[in-house]
């Protein structure tokens, strides 16, 4: 075995110093002011425990802002303050005095980050420290080295007033780092308020904590406002067994009223694991961490672990890079287990009522998407109907209904049109009449080869027939027909005459409507009243009277009929499939109208549903063909990664779940083509048809792709939380 | 003295020839009804057979058969004369039982329809000629791949081998299904006489050919 000679001094590079308290604090420099902090409340807690002071415990942080600088930092205590001897052992690297809540704790600094990581990040840094009414001022250098000041001074009240020390106290100064990007001093205040880090010490009544701005000595207290509760989730004290001692967890989980922020620093929604009264270790939903079906909990785990901090043989529970908890530690790894058992019951029992889509906005793309499905596997697109040489009807012959107003169109080569150019309309029937235009006149040479003019017909006779003739007499004796016939409406046809029309009508469970009771002029006399009557569980006005004033009844009257609309509606929802009756009685005419509630009507087609589904697959989306189901899969780990702060805003979460969406659509499109035997989806080997249809799917990718994005996308605008 | 027998019905139509005008244009539910009403012209009853055969000897192009030119499409005539015709459009009345008869509000058709036949109004869209069976359809499909586009224009040169597999409708890996494909698609194209497709095809396989003895050596 050699033997030793001399020892030479260990050689620590600057650099060394620079690059580990960069690296202790470059994602979050603000921890470097909540550490000053932090000592100042600690140093104030064990002056409370020796039973030496009362709260409130104020503690001052000044910051001098600059527009282009990092700004300076002062933060100062009237707590404990140190002794020469303290302050020396304080400063030394892997010191075991605690600057800790607990004056047996363990020193932070041996998890990297302390009093000297944090005042070696501040430029130009001092601490100064009055105690017994002495002054010591120590620096630290980057290369670890100490810079010392006064030592055991006595301090005069001038120095007192100037520091703002009244007896004992500290103050620990210096200038951020440039990678600290906050420059304004409101900026720097928000931050802190909503730092993780710094809430529990913010909740605690015992502390007044003061930020002020240098340029102004405006003073500002600082709060932290936890979010509104709606409901408390769990509150559970659970045990974890762990080398023989057991350690108690406080568990708390509240439901707050909105969706809340998620992550760190400045997330809201999330666990915040604390141990004593304000030491935060970290904030976290554990392994659900950004689940957005956490987005609106949150809660607090206290941990009494003191035992096991102070334990010098056992690891740190907090990471060396004191990003949060050691997921590896073994105490952590039964702790995370034990909350996200209980984090999953409370998803699963929450699931149904989880996420939707606005469903307004769900009905427009579910409407929007079947008629695209229907074009495409449709016919094809619809063209010009005819080119005449001269001019036509389009159609020739029409059916309309009396006192219903119907357009018809007459196409007309632009090329027989000159400057005079006009067509005459006439009906061969008086009682079908051109309602508007009588004449086509065309002033100037139209652009389009072709041009399409509109006709309005109406009648007033059921059963007329004739015929709408167009001819340019007397420049030309050529003229065009066509055929119209008038049908009747049966609204003028009431049963008895008093009845409803028609007689049986749907209406949508938990909706509105009007159904239109048709009476005949003749049978209204003196009396005015119309009593009505409905079962369950449709609700109808009990009466209806008919206006006393013949002008005012004469507003309703159409031929000789009065039209008389009654609003009606489901009570509450979930009636679908029953039955119901309206009786309208009028002296001794009775009119029955069958109701039959039924569900929303309007979406039917290819897909009747979006749904926001929790099952975890491997798919992002998938149709359901058994219930043409649209499902989408917000557990899959894409979807959750994309689903981040303001994700309803951000273009990569909104293009990523449009494209998803599309290739699922688009694959739904042409599977049911294929297999309703759409002639869009022709098949050349019908025994191996899967290579086929990725074609297929890959032209309507191009082809319909952007419009479904965009359908998509604004659908995607609409995902929330809650019903 | 012999007397002449009048003709029956089936003569009547056994002579008829086929219609002069250009009729491939219109759609084919329009000549059905011109049909139905040119019997009825001539005094025959249109009942189905006789529409079919009719239909047929005046549009043969319309109304026959994808490959056996001379036999009419009856599937076709059908579908047009009762779904279309009588169900939907309400030109005809009438059934396969009942024989078909012309509505009034079909003579406005009709009438539109004769001055289709004269080219008075021509019809925005155009009608194909053949009937949408399996040939039609994908031979239809190859006409519009960027191969068959190229030739067309003459730039033989530019077209690229994956593209006549993927007019050709194989998949990059599946070189053993090219004269399986050749062959089907040279059949299809004879049988609705698409020339132009059949010449696409000649060289298709030269050009194949040629590329293949090109990576032998």
């Amino acid at each position: 075995m050699p033997k030793e000679r001399r020892i030479e001094a260990g050689e620590i590079h600057e650099k060394f110093w620079e690059r580990t308290v960069r690296e202790a604090f470059k994602n979050d420099p603000l921890r470097i002011a909540i550490e000053l902090i932090k000592n100042a409340a600690d140093s104030y807690t064990r002056l409370e425990k020796r039973g030496s002071i009362k709260p409130p415990f104020e503690i001052f942080v000044k910051l001098y802002c600059r527009k282009r600088k990092p700004p300076s930092i002062e933060v100062l205590d009237n707590a404990e303050g140190m002794d020469f001897e303290k302050l020396k052992e304080a400063l030394k690297y892997g010191t075991q005095t605690s600057m800790g809540e607990d004056t047996e704790v363990i020193t932070s600094a041996e998890k990297g980050i302390g009093l000297k990581d944090a005042m070696m990040a501040l430029e130009k840094n001092w601490l100064i420290t009055a105690k017994d009414g002495l002054l010591n001022e120590r620096n630290k250098h980057l290369n670890f080295a100490t810079g010392i000041g006064k030592e055991d001074e006595s301090i005069s009240e001038q120095e007192r007033k100037i520091l703002g020390i009244k007896n004992n106290g500290t103050v620990v100064k210096g200038i951020f780092p440039d990678y600290l990007r906050e420059r304004r001093f409101s900026t720097i205040c928000e931050h802190l308020q909503h730092h993780f880090l710094m809430r529990k010490l913010l909740e605690n009544e015992k502390f007044k904590i003061f930020a002020i701005d240098g340029s102004s000595n405006e003073r500002t207290r600082l709060n932290h406002n936890p979010p509104k509760i709606e409901e408390q989730i769990l509150d559970e004290l659970l045990e974890i067994k762990y080398n023989n001692r057991k350690h108690n967890i406080h568990l708390s989980i509240y439901r707050g009223v909105e969706e809340l922020p998620q992550g760190k620093p400045f997330g809201e929604s999330g666990l915040l694991f604390y141990y004593g009264d304000y030491t935060v270790v970290d904030f976290t939903f554990c392994r659900l961490e950004r689940d957005f079906s956490f987005s609106k909990c949150f809660g607090e785990v206290k941990m009494e672990v003191e035992t096991l901090i102070r334990d010098p043989t056992e690891a740190p529970l907090v990471d060396e890079k004191r990003r949060g908890l050691d997921s590896e530690h073994p105490f952590n790894k039964m702790l995370f287990d034990e909350i996200n058992l209980r984090l999953k019951e409370i998803e699963e029992s929450e699931e149904a009522s989880k996420y939707s889509l606005d469903e307004a906005t769900k009905k427009e793309v579910l409407r929007e998407l079947n008629k695209v499905y229907k074009e495409i596997k449709g016919t094809g697109l619809f063209e010009p109907p005819i080119k005449p040489m001269t001019y036509a009807f389009y159609p020739v012959y029409v059916s309309i209904k009396e006192f219903e107003p119907k357009t018809i169109s007459l196409v007309i080569n632009s090329t027989i049109v000159n400057d005079k150019f006009e067509i005459s309309l006439q009906s061969t029937n008086p009682d079908i009449a051109i309602k508007k235009p009588n004449k086509i006149r065309i002033k100037e040479k139209p652009r389009e080869k072709f041009l399409v003019k509109h006709i309005e017909l109406y009648s007033e006779k059921a059963g007329a027939k004739g015929e709408i003739i167009a001819s340019r007499w007397p420049y030309s004796l050529e003229s065009e027909k066509m055929g119209v016939e008038v049908l009747e409406n049966p609204i003028f046809s009431p049963a008895d005459g008093f009845a409803f029309v028609p007689d049986k009508t749907s209406i949508v469970d938990g909706g509105t409507k009007k159904v239109e009771l048709c009476i005949k002029k003749s049978t209204i006399k003196q009396y005015r009243r119309i009593a009505l009557s409905s079962s369950y569980p449709i609700n109808c006005p009990g009466e209806w009277l008919l206006p006393e004033k013949q002008e005012t009844l004469q507003k309703y009257v159409v031929k000789d009929i009065v039209r008389v609309e009654l609003p009606i509606r489901v009570k509450e929802t979930g009636h679908i499939g029953d039955k119901a009756i309206i009786e309208a009685s009028y002296e001794d005419r009775i009119s029955n109208l069958k109701v039959t509630v039924v569900s929303e009507p309007l979406i039917a087609g290819l897909f009747r549903d979006i749904r926001l589904s929790a099952k975890a697959t491997e798919r992002i989306c998938s149709f359901i063909h058994d219930e043409a189901v649209l499902e989408i899969y917000y557990k899959h780990p894409l979807i959750k990664k994309y689903m981040v702060k303001n994700f309803r805003r951000r273009s990569n979460f909104l293009v990523f779940i449009a494209d998803t969406i599309t290739r699922e659509v688009l694959r739904a499109f042409v599977e049911t083509g294929v297999k309703e035997n759409s002639s869009r989806f022709p098949i050349f080997d019908m025994d191996r048809p899967q290579g086929e249809i990725e074609d297929h799917i890959v032209r309507e990718y191009y082809e319909q792709g952007p419009r479904m994005h965009e359908l998509f996308k604004y659908l995607a605008k609409t995902f929330k939380i809650g019903k | 003295m012999n007397q002449k027998e009048p003709k029956n019905d089936e003569d009547i139509i056994r002579e008829i020839t086929v219609y002069e005008g250009d009729y491939v244009p219109l759609d084919k539910d329009r000549l059905v009804l011109f049909t139905v009403n040119f019997l009825e012209e001539r005094a025959i009853e249109p009942t189905f057979d006789k529409i079919v055969v009719a239909t047929f000897r005046l549009f043969p192009r319309k109304f026959s058969l994808i490959g056996f030119p001379e036999y009419p499409d009856g599937r076709t005539i059908y579908y047009c004369a009762y779904n279309h015709c009588t169900l939907d459009k309400k030109w005809l009345v009438g059934n396969v039982q009942s024989a078909f008869k012309v509505t009034e509000r079909g003579k406005y058709f009709l009438d539109e329809t004769g001055k289709m036949l004269k080219g008075k109004i021509q019809l925005a869209r155009h009608y194909q000629v053949s009937p949408r069976r399996k040939e039609t359809t994908f031979v239809t499909l190859l006409k519009k791949t960027i191969a068959y586009k190229k030739y067309v224009k003459g730039e033989k040169d530019r077209i690229y081998k994956s593209e006549i597999l993927q007019a050709l409708r194989i998949p990059p890996n599946s070189k053993d299904l090219v004269p399986t494909r050749l062959a089907k698609y040279t059949e299809y194209a004879h049988r609705i006489n698409e020339t132009s497709v059949l010449e696409f095809l000649k060289f298709a396989q030269g050009k194949l050919k040629r590329d293949t003895n090109a990576q032998r050596t």
